[in-house]
């Protein structure tokens, strides 16, 4: 697969309640807002990720995605569904994994070998969950990846995959 | 949101042979991405499918299946053959392990085949095989938690 590796667009958003300054500002007057904050933009226009999206991920190129949970993202009960919490997780895998291949190697690619997924908690609707996906190992032609899905600081999901890094030619 | 461009179309796809669409239970996220479609086989167990559209693909200009299409519609699927072996009671995921042989194209229709591997009184184990007309791409393991079961 070939993540998409776009150039930042000029639009910035913020993804969680939380990261709107007027509301940071109405929740507490003695803590200032954090100058570090994080800024997120949109994430993928087209194909699955834009379909079950939107996805924002963290500017530039930080290893944080996140996503507002709608309606459409819920189960027969009500519930975040487990399917999307997948999704979610799959596309910071892919694309953390692409860009570490890239950078040991211009133009290869990345493919999924395994994914390894465990739910340690529910979300619902409303909820801004992050997720995130970092490279514990990596070597000439194999990464190893983990990653988690959270709420704040209640993880939803935690997970570890492989990604195969091949060559293109031609 | 559904993207009902002209290059994508294809969800309008009519079900396959054999096949009704699924409508069994209503879940929101099954009828985003759908629509999903089901069978019995020969010994009555559930054979569950979809098409690979535009929206399904990992990116523009690609044309193979994003595999978060897979783990979504095998978990839809294994749920409900977990439900069954359940005998009704609500269950949720666990763990789901996937590994990747293959890869799904623009048009291809996939077919999930979940299967019971065991039941504990409270833990269920399912597996389940995605195929396309070229072979098996993926398969899936996963365990299932019986809500109300200790």
């Amino acid at each position: 697969m070939a993540p998409e590796s776009h150039p930042p667009s000029d639009v910035i958003v913020t993804g969680a309640p939380a990261s709107n300054p007027a509301l940071r500002a109405r929740k507490s007057s003695s803590v200032a807002p954090s100058s570090a904050e994080p800024r997120f933009e949109p994430f993928q226009a087209t194909g699955f990720a834009a379909c079950t999206g939107p996805i924002l991920r963290q500017y530039p190129r930080g290893d944080r995605f996140r996503l507002a949970i709608a309606d459409h993202h819920l189960n027969s009960a009500g519930r975040f569904h487990g399917g999307m919490a997948m999704t979610l997780q799959k596309v910071a895998f892919d694309q953390v994994a692409f860009e570490t291949a890239l950078g040991m190697s211009p133009g290869s690619m990345v493919e999924l070998v395994t994914i390894n997924c465990d739910f340690v908690g529910p979300a619902d609707a409303g909820d801004c969950i992050e997720a995130r996906a970092v490279v514990t190992r990596a070597t000439r032609s194999i990464l190893f990846l983990t990653g988690q899905i959270a709420h704040g600081n209640r993880q939803i999901l935690t997970a570890s995959a492989i990604y195969k890094i091949a060559e293109v030619t031609g | 949101m559904r993207h009902t461009t002209e290059e994508d179309v294809s969800f309008l796809h009519p079900a396959p042979p054999g096949f009704v669409a699924f409508s069994e239970i209503a879940d929101p996220l099954v009828s985003h991405v759908g629509p999903m479609y089901q069978r019995l086989d020969d010994t009555g167990e559930r054979i569950g499918a979809f098409f690979v559209t535009a929206r399904h693909l990992d990116q523009t200009g690609g044309s193979v299946l994003h595999e978060g299409m897979l783990l979504l519609a095998a978990d839809l699927f294994l749920g409900l053959t977990a439900f069954g072996a359940s005998q009704g009671r609500r269950c949720v995921t666990l763990g789901l392990n996937a590994s990747r042989l293959g890869v799904a194209r623009l048009g291809d229709l996939v077919e999930i085949r979940p299967r019971i591997d065991g039941v504990a009184p409270s833990i269920i184990q399912a597996s389940a095989r995605i195929s396309t007309h070229a072979g098996i791409i993926m398969n899936i393991s996963s365990h299932w938690k019986i809500l109300g079961a200790s």
